[in-house]
């Protein structure tokens, strides 16, 4: 090293400063203070409560309270990466308004009252009318909260009215899985992420939604290996800024640019054809309408529907040049490489999502582009359990638990069989899925309401629903419909709630999670919730247990037991839905216990309570050596890695619909949005989420340091529409559709850019809920809204003058 | 001694370089001006900077009003720009400034502030000035090595450089776009408080090195908080030494002890 004299004197003034400095910094006492800091917190595993990714958290414990995290270095998910959310998980549970009193609404105002009454007023709302009861979850319930109200409604109510919020973000996903490959959930996992050489992203913002698993692809970049970024969106987000191509489309067009793969596929005859015919059937829709298994195809019939396709037509329809579609059917008609796809919202809110869905399979099927680490289709989710919880338990209005169906007399028998119930008892009609659960709800009991009273879980219905206005607000004004809340804040749903329960949260109770890649993760109780709150789960026995008491026939078992007969070693029932006794026995390992018996038939077969505990989570199915140990698999319907597949058939679908091992390719053709831009709505208007709040804002709005970041929604719009409309940056903007208006701030050039013609407002703002004028149209085959398309108009607020600094702190 | 120092005898070199980074920074500052196109801006800039505190009511250390907002490109004649106590535009500067910075150090100060851009000790410290681009290199501009602006010292980033700055870093600063309604009454105060342990290692005998009282995960870089460009109150007394966990030991009780249980034989 080549020193200058100046540089050594620079260097020795500066270490008697420092050292001066250090001494005042930290006096004689700092060591006995940092040991007693260091060895006071106690660090235990959870995965983030947050999206579906699935990173695991050590959470540091001290003074029962939560004070630091850490992302964990043992979890194969993140490798002890987080994002900014995970990182401040920990602060989601200090928010000053968390609820810690039961509440009921007398005169229109809620009054605390004590767990007892609370607990008698649910029961006896059940009680008067079981059949207009209905039970609304969430991705978020934990494993054995949802396999509780499961079993709570179905097998003690035998009635089907539970839905969870999962219908509203990835209900496509699942019927895509199901009619391509007859069993729910990707057959792929994170691993594809590290193999893939393309990683074509549909309508999907992963930097910002997904950042652990984005970074997982772009630090391998920085590592020096080469892999290619395709975002094919709507708009030119973070995402954007790491891709090599972006391919902007014409909102609904997805559809046709899948079938421009096709097309290019078949043209260039660059199809696999060995795959395609030993592995593969083709599919259609029926004629008449929409189902979730459609009538068989033929290659010929395939190809011909395919025709029109050609990448001109394409780029007549989607605005993506034809060369562009030329190009990414080439890609996948390489051999020599892996292609990923993924895709979350922008695929499944979709009025055509489970044929966005079909055909995104389609094309990695038609492609050979299945069956290796990195050929992979894969949805994300968007809620830590939406798959654990809303899918594997099946907490949907025609679903039981393990992929089974209610409509299915054998399926009906194994639940019954072992919840020890009466056969007969679970009600084989499929019960109402969220929107129409809720459009019921809000319509006056004469005139189709029959929904009376809806328990709602661990999610913010009055901001998250779209059409808010019908489906949510109208409540207010129907007095005898009683609304449920176990909440931790007070929200938009609380804010019309008859009953508010207090909910502990995370490391408040015991949980289990599924993410999106099969993996099923475990954590303990580490904090006690604040004041009365209590788990959602004990909330459900409790009730069930009221009713139980009031001789409600269906809370017994065949033998006359209470349904949620929960023993401890000594084979004594303990009291758990006394609050005092809920802990005396691990409850979450007991219903996690019978509910994975419930898990083999679909070979969904979850891993023992005790290992998911010695785990950072394990990828069902999860198979028993001969020595006892157990292992994960990573690939399903690879032979290489799924034990479940015969010896020497390489791929097999073991569930396919057509019962001979094949996938389904389908056929899809594009059609229009249900609502597009006219001459009086001119502008298509796109809902979404942002790196620092997840969904309503309820726990990240109360982290400062996340709502500093991003304290307000706006509206994103392209420059040259808001010239056009001189609107600048920070104006106020009125967004209008056919439902109504809302005002927001402008945001020009900021953190993603529209498409001209296109507006973009995110959805966690509760003081600006734009879901109160987006659309309500469903997928007709997985009921799931479309909150990334519809027609409104975008103009200056009239005559809008600038508050001076004063007059806005004044407001304050 | 540390790579942005320039070596005598090399003026040429020297000299195209400024040229170069005057370039640089005038297209990059020009960038981030454009980015804002409202002739009301620098009202608005101000309205942002003194509502934040009132509107949040969340405390902060730095000085919100030491934002400098920029105006549009019509109205630069009309205001007095150039090198001045909050703006220098030479990053050659800006990189060989960083030790001339003031000799009191007011050690509370600094750890105050230290303490308020992270939630814990270990959270990712949230940026103390508004964040709109997208991309890495923006932020590595300043950040790759430290820089000094004003009085003050943007860090260089203490690990490896990950591709994706925003995935963790947010800014406090709230978005260039203000906004005051209210229709749900929430409660944004948090009781949340963090372990900050921000002390001296402990010592196994007098005069023997400190162990290094964090974790060190994401923090391999020593030297970005504990160099000449690092906050005062914590730097070496020894920024001649290059291999710093040659005497100074990480400390499990820091770490994911669980992990550490494992790995050690």
């Amino acid at each position: 090293m080549n020193c200058q004299r100046r540089d050594f004197l620079k260097a020795s003034a500066l270490a008697a400063a420092t050292a001066v400095a250090h001494q005042r910094a930290f006096g004689a006492s700092s060591a006995t203070d940092s040991k007693q800091a260091a060895s006071g917190i106690k660090w235990d595993k959870a995965p983030c409560r947050f999206c579906g990714t699935g990173c695991h958290v050590q959470v540091g414990v001290e003074n029962d309270k939560v004070v630091a995290i850490q992302g964990d270095q043992k979890a194969a998910v993140n490798k002890g990466l987080l994002c900014v959310k995970g990182y401040h998980v920990g602060g989601i549970l200090y928010g000053k308004d968390r609820l810690t009193t039961p509440q009921l609404r007398r005169n229109g105002k809620l009054e605390d009252i004590s767990w007892d009454e609370a607990i008698e007023v649910a029961a006896q709302k059940i009680y008067d009318a079981p059949e207009r009861f209905a039970f609304y979850g969430s991705g978020q319930w934990t494993i054995p909260e949802g396999y509780a109200a499961q079993k709570m409604i179905k097998g003690g109510l035998s009635n089907n009215h539970i839905d969870p919020n999962a219908r509203l973000c990835m209900a496509s996903a699942v019927t895509g899985y199901l009619s391509a490959f007859g069993v729910d959930e990707p057959a792929g996992c994170y691993d594809d992420l590290d193999a893939c050489d393309v990683l074509i992203m549909w309508g999907n913002n992963p930097a910002e939604m997904h950042p652990v698993l984005f970074s997982r692809v772009i630090d391998r970049r920085s590592r020096g290996e080469e892999v290619t970024l395709i975002d094919i969106g709507t708009r030119s987000t973070r995402t954007t800024e790491y891709c090599q191509e972006y391919l902007q489309f014409n909102p609904q067009t997805d559809l046709a640019i899948a079938n421009g793969i096709a097309h290019q596929l078949l043209k260039n005859d660059t199809w696999d054809k060995d795959f395609v015919g030993k592995f593969c059937n083709f599919r259609k829709d029926t004629d008449d309408k929409p189902s979730l298994f459609g009538q068989a195809s033929t290659f010929e019939e395939y190809k011909a529907l395919m025709a029109e396709y050609t990448p001109e037509h394409v780029e007549a329809l989607s605005g993506v040049p034809a060369e562009k579609i030329v190009y990414l059917g080439e890609l996948f008609g390489r051999k020599d490489i892996r292609i990923t796809s993924l895709w979350c919202m922008g695929v499944n809110q979709h009025t055509r999502g489970t044929n966005m869905n079909r055909l995104l399979h389609g094309i990695h099927l038609l492609s050979g582009h299945f069956g290796k680490p990195g050929d992979a289709p894969t949805s994300l989710t968007g809620q830590p359990s939406a798959c654990g919880t809303a899918r594997e338990v099946g907490t949907l209005a025609h679903a039981l638990p393990g992929g089974r169906i209610v409509k299915k007399e054998e399926h009906r028998r194994d639940c019954e069989k072992v919840w020890n119930v009466p056969e007969g008892r679970i009600n084989p009609k499929p019960g109402k899925h969220t929107v129409a659960m809720w459009e019921s709800f809000c319509q006056p009991t004469g005139e189709g309401g029959d929904i009376g009273t809806i328990w709602v879980q661990v999610t913010n219905p009055g901001h998250t629903l779209p059409n808010l206005k019908k489906l949510f607000t109208a409540k207010k004004d129907l007095d005898d419909k009683f609304l449920i809340v176990s909440e931790v804040y007070p929200t938009a749903t609380t804010e019309l709630a008859d009953l508010v329960l207090p909910a502990a949260m995370w490391v408040e109770k015991n949980g289990i999670f599924g993410n999106s890649e099969r993996r099923t993760q475990q954590w303990f109780k580490m904090v006690n919730p604040p004041g009365q709150a209590r788990d959602d789960c004990w909330m459900t026995i409790a009730v069930a247990h009221k009713l139980f008491e009031m001789g409600y026939p269906g809370m017994s078992d065949k033998d006359g037991n209470f349904l949620f007969d929960i023993k401890d070693e000594a084979g004594n029932t303990v009291p758990v839905w006394e609050w005092e006794h809920y802990y005396d026995v691990n409850v979450d390992e007991k219903l996690f216990e019978e509910y994975r018996k419930l898990t083999f038939k679909k070979h969904k077969d979850v891993a023992p309570y005790q290992e998911l505990v010695k785990s950072r989570g394990l990828r069902w199915p999860v198979v028993e050596n001969d020595n006892g140990t157990w292992s994960e698999t990573p690939f399903r319907f690879m032979e290489f890695s799924d034990r479940y597949v015969e010896k020497g058939k390489d791929l097999q679908f073991y569930h396919s619909v057509t019962k001979d091992d094949r996938a389904l390719i389908w056929f899809a053709p594009y059609e229009p949005a249900a609502e597009a831009p006219d001459e009086n709505y001119p502008t298509w208007l796109c809902t979404g989420r942002v790196l620092e709040h997840w969904h309503s804002g309820t726990m990240t709005r109360r982290v400062p340091q996340l709502r500093n970041a991003m304290p307000h929604a706006y509206v994103e719009m392209h420059p040259e529409d808001a010239a056009e409309k001189g609107l600048q940056n920070g104006d106020i903007a009125v967004i209008e559709t056919r439902r109504g208006k809302v005002e927001l701030p402008v945001w020009l050039n900021g953190r993603s850019k529209p498409a001209k013609g296109s507006v973009f407002v995110p959805f966690f703002d509760e003081q600006i809920m734009i879901n109160e004028i987006t659309l309500g149209e469903v997928d007709p085959i997985s009921k799931e809204p479309d909150y990334k398309k519809c027609a409104a108009v975008v103009y200056a607020k009239a005559s809008q003058p600038q508050p001076s600094p004063a007059e806005i702190n004044e407001l304050d | 001694m540390a790579p942005y120092k320039t070596a005598p005898g090399k003026t040429h070199v020297r000299a195209t370089s400024i040229v170069l980074l005057v370039v640089v920074t005038a297209s990059v500052s020009g960038f981030f001006m454009g980015l804002r196109e409202t002739v009301s801006d620098t009202e608005h800039v101000h309205v942002m900077a003194t509502d934040h505190v009132a509107t949040h009511g969340t405390s902060f250390d730095h000085d919100p009003s030491a934002v400098t907002g920029a105006v549009t490109y019509s109205q630069l004649s009309a205001v007095r720009r150039g090198p001045n106590a909050m703006w220098e535009n030479s990053f050659s500067k800006l990189n060989t400034n960083i030790d001339d910075l003031p000799d009191d150090i007011d050690v509370e100060a600094q750890r105050a502030s230290r303490k308020a851009r992270r939630a814990y000790e270990g959270a990712p410290p949230v940026v103390p000035h508004p964040v709109v681009q997208t991309d890495s290199t923006s932020c590595l501009l300043c950040h790759k090595e430290a820089t000094r602006i004003g009085d003050r010292i943007a860090p260089a980033v203490s690990h490896r450089a990950y591709t994706s700055c925003t995935q963790c870093h947010v800014s406090d600063s709230g978005l260039p776009v203000e906004w005051n309604t209210g229709r749900f009454a929430m409660d944004s105060n948090s009781e949340f408080a963090g372990e900050h342990t921000t002390s001296a290692g402990t010592r196994a005998y007098e005069g023997a090195p400190p162990t290094i009282p964090h974790r060190t995960l994401m923090r391999e870089n020593c030297m970005s908080c504990h160099g000449e460009a690092g906050t005062s109150a914590i730097r070496t007394s020894h920024p001649d030494r290059q291999s710093c966990t040659q005497c100074h030991a990480p400390d499990a009780g820091y770490d994911q002890r669980e992990f550490l249980k494992t790995t050690f034989p």
